[in-house]
């Protein structure tokens, strides 16, 4: 055998392929286009997903799971929680007691500098090592670290002092009428005692997020004194080293079944309340939110039902007056029993007759009420009505309403009993704490003249002194209920006997095992899985660059399907040979296929060698271009994972897969020609097309014409290629989007809107109130520009922004509550939306349309939002989100969808329906700031006032146009990728054209040199080339460019597409000079000879 | 043996039908020669493509050993025409790229493979054609008389019952086309092959034909009637 002699096809083929090096490479190079393109894109998802998660995971350090409740708790539930972890787990538990929440920093005047104030997070943890970040900070009792972020912001430095500012925290519901609308602070000055770099306990987020928000570090007793509660933690990190795997996964559920809350923990007590003469001892349970939670209410039935407890709601009547009398008595507290022996006390006439329990609409009044009402001229007597007079049990969108009942009374009771038991009314801070009612202090509108507090008329003011906050009437427990339960619970406190418990510490063990840390604001998150789950992605980057680049793809596989027929065509008669010496069309076929694997393969191998650096330049670009436009702080998710060739298998084995099916349907095609022909080197020539009447050629661009007519399949294909590439940049051209200059078109993105502001803490604070901005402490210039600002608060879930912005997945959508002023000022664009009743225009007001019948809530979202990071659907799609543990799970149903604007990134849903959704929330997460109204002078003046309303419970505020901008930024980054992107399209289909005409100069040498031999110089025929090169890149153009603009039409009609022409006349010229120089390598690449081949 | 009768060819034009052939009709028997003659365009190259099967005839029949090709199916055709015919083109046609030996089993690979045989009938042939000294040199490095050497050399690979040379000294010097000619009929006479040669040149004529051998002229499409007397002449 001689070494190294052709023995078999493949060999014949390897053989060929090396000898006709320059076709195979540039095939090969288009392949390797197609990989690179195809494994580049790839690869950026997955360098996205690492990125995002290797940065989720950096900014968790070691914790695994934690809990995080509504209020503070003991900080021992920490050591409680690890010891039974550790009982149940044969890996060391270690669980971290911690205080983190949202918190206003503040950088005191310095030099040139003035107050600077920021909302940051603070993590207060006396063990910080044990969160596994690099370089932890030693924090003394008077020092705090802030992360470089932070430290830009306020533009601070080590040494100086910073005022951290925690919001005064609020048990009450703010949505409660004893709920605070104003919010105080308490703050600490500390020195900064070092500044947090990236890469270190600085990016600690429990969330995951690309953009490095504020953070402050302390320990944990720094942050309890600003509270001032000792010994308290509000959430518990779980730092333990578990094997992964299967430990992770059990974590969570290990924690729930070890997470075991003291009542206190919960904020409720279970206390004794001492006997009297006229009332037994008994027990006592009520909460810090005034009112229990049904699932506490449900516990107590449970566990002190059965030792003779009862509940009792209290609430309060603004004013007592009996009908049709002036006689009236103020602020007045009323008791709901459900039996008129209550442990607290029976309900007894002056005889000691025990009462009846009141009916439906009847009350029993105390003796005072009824001696007092009496002195003030108006007797009563059992049977006289009374109207009663109280808040409603919830705000009424952010506002306190009064409402006025009216009851028979039934009954008298003397001042013994229950009649005079202070402890049927829980504490309320500022109001049962004051030892005068003059001092009263309530978070509810309160009216000091009518109160009777200088004697001698002084009554109420004694009556306070003598018998605190005791009721002075009864109600039955439904009738109290119907006045005054809300959706945060119906019963303010359980009484039971202390007689029938004979073991308190036993029924409070009890007590709190029965109750469900989920239910009452324990959120427990395996924040590992969490972090895993998000880093998903909002977008499928890999599949997004893929469907960006399916123009570089379909031109560099029309490209390859062009450069393997200008392959056989340079190559007819070896091809004419084989058939001669008997190879079939088969065989021939295999034989080509053969040849244009062996350039595929190159290629996908050059391809892969490419495609890191075409994904890392495409990573660099995006992180530049999201750093620079979007937030601070992509970078690092997109720089942060270099392309992985395990990545790229896929996208290899499919460029490879698509591009062999390319050269095999072209070697199938190449073989359709006859033997002579391929021996003669020559096409055959067909009357009839070629007996086609086309009238005398008369000038270079009709012979140019006649030439593109030569090979018309070929023709349309490159056409196609460069119409595809064009019909797309203009396209997507159109849809760049530009923030308005001025935001106060209610029309516009920004629904009219100028400002918004997002709450550390949502609050009750409500700057339209004039009592509440009395409370804030704003300058005569900040009150004016308020003023003149329309504010509408929002209510806010706190769910992840589910808007362009936010590269991770979004596990739990920010859901926003918009009330009916919102409503009714409209507003934004909508896309679409469901058939509004005749006569309405506001689609807005669908938001407050009844729930269909099946109890869906009606929800709009931008159209960006529901149909890609949602990916919920169109107008009419049904959708469940994800609830906290307890609320109910209640359908939507998108009735409207909106141009992207603003609201990007959220479900809205009316403000009533969003009480349905979120039921434990309470008060508003963020505002929407409206200062068009605002002189221009004044006009800068305006975030600074925003910020100072809010500053208690930190505040950022952003201009709209700004946030229109960022959010704009996205898609136009990826509308400029898709440019690019097309462009190269445009690129490789003239690199077509250059193919194509080579080929067509091979196949008609012929008939080149016959003009030659009749005259024509070569420059002309040359010219003649080019000619029909820029023929041809011209008709794809005009027809890429017309093709655009005619499915456009229908959006430059509403204005909401625009003819990109600078882009068209950019690529047109570029595309066209691109094709000249293609056009004189086809002409140039090929000697015309002087006259044609001889017979 | 092989059997042409009343083949025709016509190709379409504007101006009504091309003939190109007309009623050819041909008989010869194994180890015979054919010298076809004519002016250009007269239809020789026609007629060796109909007979190599190369072209299909607008009508009649070829026959080889008693095959119709033209009634095969295109596989089979190619099959056959690898098996019973060999050509020699006026232009080499070899592979660039290729060395001798490699041109030479080349049919093989129409098939399958290049068996160890194959290999050694293609050395031996290139031995007999005067290369064995070029076995393993690219073509790109052979005279034209070489290469039209190795072509004749791949024709005759599977020692076929058919050998059609179109000019296959139309582009040798003198000496060159003689000694081509020459080893033709050799060749074809150690085995038994039918040899038609299509050509402008009397002397090669002459060469092919001296002896059993016949030249025929191709006229307007029509075989004119045996004219080895005038060629020997």
């Amino acid at each position: 055998m001689i070494s190294g002699a052709v023995r078999t096809l493949v060999g014949l083929a390897r053989r060929c392929s090396r000898q006709w090096w320059p076709q195979v490479a540039a095939l090969a190079a288009a392949s390797g286009v197609v990989t690179a393109t195809i494994a580049g894109a790839l690869s950026v998802g997955d360098a996205m997903h690492r990125g995002l998660l290797d940065l989720a995971r950096l900014r968790l350090g070691a914790i695994r799971t934690v809990a995080i409740a509504d209020t503070p708790f003991r900080a021992e539930l920490a050591d409680e929680l690890t010891a039974c972890l550790n009982a149940d787990q044969a890996v060391e538990a270690t669980v971290i007691p911690a205080l983190i929440m949202e918190i206003a920093v503040e950088a005191p005047p310095s030099g040139d500098r003035g107050r600077v104030t920021a909302r940051a997070t603070l993590l207060a943890c006396d063990n910080l090592p044990a969160l596994g970040f690099a370089a932890t900070p030693q924090l003394g009792t008077d020092a705090v670290a802030i992360n470089a972020a932070l430290a830009e912001t306020l533009g601070t430095a080590v040494g100086e002092p910073v005022v951290l500012r925690v919001a005064e925290r609020m048990d009450v519901p703010a949505d409660s009428p004893l709920g605070r609308r104003t919010t105080e602070s308490m703050s600490r000055r500390l020195r900064l005692a070092a500044v947090l770099p990236r890469g270190s306990l600085g990016d600690f987020s429990l969330q995951p997020t690309q953009v490095t928000s504020g953070l402050a570090v302390t320990s944990l007793a720094v942050a309890q004194a600003i509270l001032r509660e000792d010994g308290v933690a509000n959430a518990l990190l779980d730092v333990s080293r578990t094997g992964g795997g299967n430990a992770r996964e059990t974590g969570a559920r290990q924690w729930k079944r070890c997470l075991a809350p003291h009542l206190a923990d919960y904020g409720l007590s279970l206390t004794d309340v001492d006997g009297s003469e006229s009332s037994p001892a008994s027990l006592r349970l009520v909460g810090s939110r005034l009112v229990l939670d049904r699932s506490v209410d449900r516990a107590a039935a449970r566990v002190l039902g059965p030792l003779e407890g009862r509940p009792s709601l209290v609430f309060l009547a603004n004013n007592i007056q009996l009908a049709g009398c002036k006689a009236s008595i103020p602020y007045s507290t009323i008791v709901g029993i459900d039996t008129t022996t209550h442990p607290a006390g029976n309900v007894v006439d002056d005889n000691d007759r025990l009462l009846p329990l009141p009916g439906p609409d009847e009350i029993i009044i105390d003796r005072w009420m009824a001696d007092d009402l009496s002195a003030q001229g108006s007797p009563v007597a059992v049977g006289d009505a009374l109207e009663i007079t109280t808040f409603l049990p919830e705000t009424l969108h952010g506002r306190i309403e009064e409402v006025t009942h009216r009851l028979q009374i039934s009954g008298i009771a003397a001042m013994r009993g229950a009649a005079v038991a202070r402890e049927l009314v829980p504490e309320v801070k500022g109001v049962t704490d004051e030892q005068s009612i003059a001092d009263w202090d309530p978070p509810f509108p309160f009216d000091r003249t009518r109160v009777r507090t200088v004697a001698p008329n002084d009554q109420d003011d004694r009556y306070w002194k003598e018998y605190g906050a005791a009721p002075k009437a009864f109600v039955s427990l439904a009738t109290a209920r119907a006045i005054a339960a809300s959706r945060f619970g119906e019963t303010t406190a359980w009484h039971a006997p202390a007689s029938a418990i004979p073991h308190a510490d036993q029924v409070r063990g009890e007590l709190a095992a029965s109750l469900h840390p989920e239910e009452l604001g324990f959120r427990i998150v395996a924040v590992s899985e969490q972090a895993e789950e998000a880093a998903r992605g909002s977008t499928p980057f890999g599949g997004l660059f893929l469907g960006l680049s399916l123009v570089i793809v379909v031109a560099g596989l029309l490209l390859e399907w062009l450069l393997f027929h200008l392959l056989v065509a340079a190559h007819r008669r070896e091809a004419g040979l084989l058939v001669a010496i008997g190879w079939s069309a088969d065989r021939l076929s295999e034989f080509w296929l053969w040849v244009g694997s062996f350039a595929v393969l190159g290629g996908v191998v050059l391809g892969m060698i490419v495609a890191p650096v075409w994904s890392a330049a495409l990573l660099a670009w995006l992180g530049q271009s999201w750093e620079d436009a979007v937030a601070t702080g992509s970078r690092q998710v997109f720089g942060a994972a270099v392309p992985r060739m395990v990545a790229m298998w896929p996208g290899m084995v499919a460029a490879a897969v698509i591009s062999l099916v390319a050269v095999w349907w072209a070697s199938r095609r190449a073989v359709h020609t006859t033997p002579l022909s391929l021996l003669r080197d020559e096409e055959p020539y067909r009357w009839s097309e070629g007996g086609r009447s086309h009238g005398v050629i008369r000038s270079l661009g009709q012979l140019a014409r006649r030439g593109l007519a030569y090979r018309r399949s070929r023709t349309v294909s490159v056409i196609g290629i460069v119409a595809l590439a064009e019909f797309l940049i203009v396209v997507v051209s159109a849809f760049a989007l530009h923030a308005p200059d001025r935001a106060e078109s209610h029309d516009s993105p920004t629904g009219g809107w100028t400002h918004i502001a997002s709450f550390g803490e949502a609050n009750g604070i409500d700057p339209g109130d004039p009592d509440v901005a009395a409370t804030l402490g704003l300058t005569d210039g900040e009150r004016e520009v308020l003023a003149a600002c329309g504010i509408e608060r929002i209510r806010s879930n706190g769910g992840d922004d589910a808007s362009c912005t936010n590269l991770y997945a979004t596990l739990r959508p920010m859901v926003l509550g918009v009330g009916p002023d919102f409503v009714r000022r409209g507003g934004f664009r909508f896309v679409e939306h469901v058939p509004l009743h005749a006569g309405v225009i506001n689609p807005w007001t669908l938001l407050e349309h009844p729930s269909a019948s099946d109890g869906s809530i009606p929800a709009i979202l931008d159209q960006a939002t529901a149909q890609w990071a949602l990916k919920l659907g169109g107008v009419g799609t049904q959708f469940i989100l994800p609830t906290d543990h307890g609320a109910p799970s209640v359908p939507l149903r998108i009735v409207g969808l909106l141009e992207p604007g603003i609201l990007q990134g959220a479900v809205i849903v009316s403000e009533e329906n969003f009480i349905r959704l979120v039921p434990r929330q309470s008060g508003y997460g963020m505002a929407l700031v409206d200062a068009s109204a605002v002189s221009a002078r004044s006009q800068t003046a305006v975030p600074r006032a925003i910020a100072a309303v809010w500053a208690d419970v930190g505040v950022s505020v952003e201009s709209s146009v700004d946030r229109l901008q960022r959010l704009y930024a996205v898609q136009n980054t990826f509308l400029f990728g898709f440019q690019m992107l097309g462009s190269l399209g445009l690129l490789l289909g003239t690199m077509g054209v250059a193919a194509v005409q080579m080929q067509g100069v091979f196949e008609r040498l012929g008939a080149l040199a016959v003009l030659r031999s009749i005259g024509f110089t070569v420059g002309r025929v040359r010219r003649l080339i080019i000619l029909e090169t820029l023929l041809l890149v011209g008709s794809g153009l005009v027809l890429g460019a017309v093709m655009g603009v005619l499915v456009l039409l229908p959006l430059l009609a509403v204005g909401r597409a625009v003819v990109p022409w600078n882009w068209l006349i950019i690529s047109a010229l570029l595309t066209l000079t691109a094709a000249a120089g293609a056009g004189v390598i086809a002409a140039r690449g090929s000697t015309i000879p002087i006259r044609p081949r001889g017979e | 043996m092989l059997e042409v009768d009343r083949v025709a060819k016509q190709y379409p034009s504007p101006a009504g039908p091309l003939v190109v052939l007309d009623d050819i009709s041909l008989r010869m028997e194994a180890g015979q020669r054919l010298v076809v003659m004519g002016p250009s365009g007269s239809g020789k190259s026609t007629l060796l493509s109909i007979l190599g099967t190369l072209e299909v005839p607008t009508a009649g029949h070829v026959c080889l050993d008693g095959v119709d090709p033209f009634a095969l199916s295109p596989a089979d055709r190619a099959a056959y025409r690898n098996q019973r015919i060999g050509f020699v083109f006026q232009e080499h046609h070899l592979l660039a790229g290729c060395s001798a030996i490699d041109n030479v089993v080349l049919p093989a690979l129409a098939t399958g493979r290049v068996t160890q045989e194959l290999e050694a009938r293609g050395l031996r042939l290139l031995e007999r054609v005067g290369l064995a000294n070029r076995v393993e040199h690219p073509t790109a490095q052979l005279s034209g008389g070489e290469r039209q050497r190795v072509a004749i050399a791949r024709a005759l690979i599977h020692s076929p019952q058919l050998i059609l040379a179109d000019e296959p000294t139309g582009q040798l010097d003198g000496n060159a086309a003689g000694a081509v000619a020459n080893l033709l009929v050799e060749l074809t006479s150690e085995m038994s092959s039918l040899l038609i040669v299509v050509t402008h040149s009397v002397s090669i004529a002459k060469r092919i034909a001296a002896g059993t051998g016949m030249v025929r002229q191709l006229v307007n499409g029509r075989l004119e009637p045996d004219s080895s007397e005038v060629a020997r002449s």
